[in-house]
This record gives C-alpha cells, structure tokens and sequence, in this order.
C-alpha cells in the first residue's frame, strides 16, 4: 500500500468480461460485463458473498469456466495480449508460468494419489526444460520459500499426511514455481484455522514483495480485505457495484450493498447490540430484474424514495477519480426517463 | 499398527475364515447324503452296506469323524477319494490347473476390455461408444454365463468351425471359455470404470492440475485414471472371486476337467473329501484375491497406508 506504487503499471487488464451459462432453469451470466484492472506487483481484491460471480471472474480470466459456461465477451489483456484470443495451448504455457492459481481447500485440491514433490515438480515438467536434479533442488526451494519445515524430507509426504495449512503452503509453493506474475487466490484461508489464515496471509504478502507478484485476493472477508488489498472492487449478482482503492472503501463506502457489507462485520467495542444484516438473499440470475439488481434488498433505495432503481439498470459511474459506484443514489439525477 | 502386525492379523483372519468354512462344509455335507448307498452294487444287502459304512469310517460318531478329519487336514492330508482309487489332494491339484487358466485367460481379456471401453465411455460420453457400450454392458449383467456358452458354441465353434468345443488340453479350447467367463467382468468393469472416471474429473484436484497448465490429456491419465482405479481395483477384485466359483458352470459348459467340473461330479457321487478338498482350495484362492486387491490397494491409494497404521 506503499504511494510509491501508486501509479504502478497496469499488468492486466479486464475489460467488459461477461461470462455466460445455460442450464435448463434458464440462461444468465455469472459474470457481467466486469472491468477492472490490476496494477504490477499489486494486489486486487474481489469481494461479494457465494455466488456473486467473484470465482467464475477469475475462472473466466484463467480461460478454465467449467462447461457449459462460456465467456462470451469481453477481454482479458495480460500486457496487451488478450488471453481470449489465444489458442488452447497458448493458454496452457500462461497457466502456472505466468498466472497461477490456489484454492479453497488446499486439501482437496492436491491430488490425494502423488506425492507433494511430484505435485510441485509437474510444474516443472510442464514449463521448464530442466533435468531431474534440477527440478528436485527447485521443488526444494520453492517448499522452502513457503516456509515449510524440513522441505527435503517433506516432498515425499502425500497431501493427506498433511494440515490444512501446510496444503496450502503447498498449493502457494505450487503456484509460484515458475515466478507467476499474477497469483489469483480464491478464497485461500478460508477453510483454515484463524491462526493459521494469518499465517499465511502473510505468507502471501511476504512473497508477493519479494517477487513484485500482483495478487487477485477473491474472498468474502472485509477483514482480509484490509489487511491484504490496495484496491477493491465489491460484485454483486455477476456485476462490480464498486470499486476504490482500499482505505476509500473502508472509510468512504457508497453503494448501499458494500454499506450493508460493512454493517455485517464485527468489530471490537461495538456499541450496536446486534450485527446488521443485508435482508433478503442473492437474487437468482435467471429471473433478474430490469432494474438494479440489488433493489429488492435496498434500505436506502426506500430511504430516497427512488423508483428508477426497478425500472432502469444503472451503470458504474466514476464518481471522483478512481471511485466508480452502480447506483442510482449517485447518478440518478441524470437519468431521463 | 505396525505391518507385521497387520500380516498377522491377516493371516489369522483368513485361517479363521477357512476353519469355518471348512466346518459348514463337512457338516453340511453329511446331511445331504450317504456316500455307501452310491458305492455298494444295486443287490447288496443291509450288511454289504455296514460293512462298507465301517470301511469309511461313517459309522463312527460325526463328532469324532470330524475332529479326526480336521486333524489330518492340517497336514494337508485330504483324505482318499471315495470313488476313485486316489487321493483328493491329488485329484484337486490336477483341477486346479484348468481353473486358474481359465480366470486368469478370462481377467487378461476382461480388465483390459473393460477398462478401454469404459474409459472411451466416459471421455466421450454420450457417444456412440457410451451408448453401445451401456447396452452391452447391461447386457452381459443380464446373460447367464451357460447360456451365452452355449451360444457362442453354437456360432462361433459348431456354425463356423474357427475354434473347439469344447474339452481341455490346448490354447484354443481355452479361448471360448475364457471370453465366456471374461463377462463377468467385463459387464460391471466397463460400467464402473466408466461412472468413477467421470466422478473423479469433478475432483478439486483436477481444477488444479489445469491451472498448473497440463492439458486433458495429462489431466485424464496422470491425474483422473489413477484415482479412479481405485474403486475398480476393488471390483476386479470381487469379480474374481466370483469368476473362481462362477467357472463351476462355464467349465460344465465347456467340459473342462478344472475345479468346478471336479466339484459337480463330487458332490453327485457324495464323494466327500473330494468335494472338502475342492471347497478349501476356492475358498483359499479367493482369499488370495482378497489380500491381493489389499496389496494392489495400497499400491495405488496412499491414503490407504495410514489409515492402516493409524
């Protein structure tokens, strides 16, 4: 969060990405028109409750949107090149070399029947011509970095003779074998222990400074939010309904969901009674409104005594530079109807 | 625990199994029949019979029959047969041989069968492989093995005259046979085969193995296969067992001299250390298939390692 990275390069860049599914309830899309961009050495987070469409984002930019969906606009520009166009084995040379992935359960993720080391080393054999030896001492090396306790005599244990932390030192280790230059972490400590999620949060941090790695965090916890992200982008029902760098969302949220999201937290020496939650649930995709899809479950739309907030979808405005907002409490006045 | 203790354990298991088995059998054997009626010629008196009943020893009290039985069997002394002038032991070891050919013929046509069409099933799922192979297999569950023999006797032996039989002796008379109990497997291999590929690749491992960058290819046979196997091992497991004993009708069928052609004629005849002798060796060897899946388990599945140990 240092100022001098303020004005850091983009390294991705996502522009109108929409992601589509069709299924026998109906067709929708789990991902809508989402822009945002993430800046070198970076970190971005995704944030929104289950099924906010923040996994199928990164899913759709690793080109690994699981059938029958399928990205149907939009582009992903990894300096310039747009990974969309790209062909089948094009996109498999990006994948673990240049954006890697890790997952919500570490556990299940590793595949139960390999070894950890011939897990990291697949990476290897995948994008590296190295001899065995080689590929050894980097697997060393790499379960080394993620702070793992005895590396040489921890690649022969198998995922299952492991905690759920230290799968994911593994997946982590996995994943910045081949110095990535964007990790995308979905969900990574949500299944761990509370000690064990700080540990390697930091574990994250630590690595990404050392690499100048850019981080798309993706997660439903404001609390890592603020620890880990430089800028945020809050998506709701497949769309982003705001983004601003971290300390703007925090101190100066706008859109009455992120609002709701702030109100849900707990926070030391509250004076509220209870939490607040956001009533309502996720609308269903395939039976969305014309409106703005977070209407139905908007306190202060009833507050202002809006109406076009059921009739006409707002767009993401920019509401002072690198502030942008979807809701019509900020734009409304210039809607003609 | 320990491994060698888990081996002990084992081993105590199956002689408990076979003890057990071995006692259901010669009870139920003595109930079913008397051996000296069959023996003696049609005109022989009540005193032929006696005479005959003391000469085996089937007079004396079951219980004492029995613990003799058992004491000799321990010393892998099976008993003469009661019908032909040799020991059961021996008749039983020249069975044998027939027997394991045929299962053993019938899995190395039966796994590897099973385990291509499946797989082609599920890579391409919906297709026309999945759909004929789903119908055969469906098929093969429902044909009794007798009755597929016979028909492929009919066509492919008697109608176009490419292979034996029946009769035992050469590879070609194995072949017929072998394919026939080969079914077995193969109807509920495939299908297995089949649903657990398509379980696995919803594995969270599979995402990751994508993300690292390997294509379907590697995904599938690195990663997928292995895994899925692990539930198939355990049926070709099953499957044996039930080809050993499920060979008692193709090897009638077929009139191969192995254990099942051994047993019918046995049991007919109440010649029963034959027939004792026979039931310990199947239950043995299916035994040996059971600590063989183990072995091919633990092999394969790692996590199966320590769940032992814990």
């Amino acid at each position: 969060m240092s100022e001098a990275h303020d004005d850091g390069r983009v390294l991705l860049e996502i522009k109108g990405l929409t992601t589509a599914f069709s299924l026998a309830e109906g067709d929708f899309n789990a991902v809508d028109n989402v822009s945002f961009s993430v800046k070198e050495g970076r970190t971005l987070s995704l944030v929104g409750e289950s099924g906010s469409g923040k996994s199928m984002t990164a899913l759709s930019v690793m080109g690994l949107v699981p059938s029958p969906g399928k990205v149907v606009a939009g582009e992903v520009l990894l300096d310039g090149r747009n990974l969309l166009d790209m062909s089948a084995r094009e996109m498999r040379k990006i994948r673990g070399a240049e954006i890697s992935m890790i997952f919500q359960q570490p556990t299940s993720a590793l595949n139960p029947t390999y070894r950890v080391g011939t897990q990291i080393r697949e990476v290897f054999k995948l994008h590296r011509d190295w001899t065995r030896q080689v590929e050894t001492e980097k697997v060393i090396a790499a379960l080394r970095a993620v702070g793992m306790p005895d590396p040489e005599a921890r690649l022969r244990a198998y995922p299952h003779e492991l905690s759920g932390g230290m799968a994911q030192r593994v997946m982590i280790a996995m994943a910045l074998a081949c110095e990535p230059r964007i990790l995308i972490a979905d969900e990574p400590t949500t299944a761990l222990d509370v000690t064990i999620q700080s540990q390697i949060l930091e574990l994250i941090r630590e690595l990404q400074s050392s690499s100048d790695t850019s981080v798309i965090l993706i997660t439903h916890d404001l609390g890592v939010v603020a620890e880990m992200a430089d800028e945020v982008a809050v998506m709701y029902a497949g769309e982003i309904v705001e983004t601003t760098d971290v300390e703007t969302l925090f101190d100066e949220p706008l859109h009455p969901y992120t609002k709701g999201l702030m109100g849900s937290v707990p926070v030391l020496g509250d004076p509220r009674p209870r939490l607040e939650a956001i009533p309502g649930t996720v609308p269903n995709l395939t039976e969305l409104s014309v409106g703005c899809r977070f209407a139905s479950r908007c306190q202060a739309r009833i507050e202002a005594g809006l109406t076009v907030c059921q009739t006409h979808h707002p767009e993401l405005v920019e509401v002072r530079p690198g502030h942008a907002v979807r809701c019509w409490l900020y734009s409304g006045q210039e809607v003609a109807e | 625990m320990r491994a060698g203790l888990v081996v002990l354990r084992r081993l105590g298991e199956t002689l408990l199994t076979v003890f057990l088995m071995v006692t259901i059998v010669f009870f139920l054997l003595r109930v079913v029949g008397d051996p000296a009626e069959l023996l003696v010629a049609p005109e022989a008196t009540h005193a032929d019979l006696d005479k005959l009943r003391a000469q085996l020893g089937l007079d004396r009290p079951l219980l004492e029959q029995y613990v003799d039985y058992m004491r000799s069997v321990v010393t892998f002394d099976f008993g003469r047969s009661l019908t032909q002038n040799r020991g059961a032991g021996e008749l039983v070891g020249e069975a044998v041989r027939p027997t394991l050919e045929l299962t053993g013929l019938a899995l190395l046509i039966g796994v590897p069968v099973s385990i291509i069409l499946g797989s082609i099933a599920a890579l391409r799922r919906g297709g026309i492989v999945d759909t004929v192979t789903t119908a055969f297999a469906t098929l093969g569950r429902a044909m009794p093995s007798f009755w597929l023999g016979l028909m492929l006797i009919i066509t492919v032996a008697v109608g176009l005259r490419w292979l034996p039989a029946s009769g035992y002796g050469t590879f070609q008379q194995l072949i017929l046979p072998s394919v026939t109990l080969s079914m077995i497997v193969i109807a509920d291999v495939t299908r297995l085969t089949r649903s657990s590929l398509l379980e696995a690749y919803g594995n969270d491992y599979v995402r990751t193995a994508y993300a690292k960058g390997a294509g379907p290819a590697r995904v599938t046979w690195f990663h997928v296969f292995r895994n899925a196997m692990v539930p198939v091992i355990t049926i070709i497991g099953l499957r044996t067992a039930v080809l050993i004993s499920g060979s008692i009708v193709v090897e009638s069928v077929f009139a191969v001299p192995g254990l099942g052609w051994l047993l019918i004629r046995a049991i007919n005849r109440f010649d029963f250390p034959v027939v004792q002798a026979t039931i310990i060796l199947i239950g043995f060897l299916v035994i040996a298939t059971s600590l063989l899946v183990d072995i091919a388990y633990v092999l394969i599945d790692p996590r199966s390692r320590s769940v032992r140990r814990a």
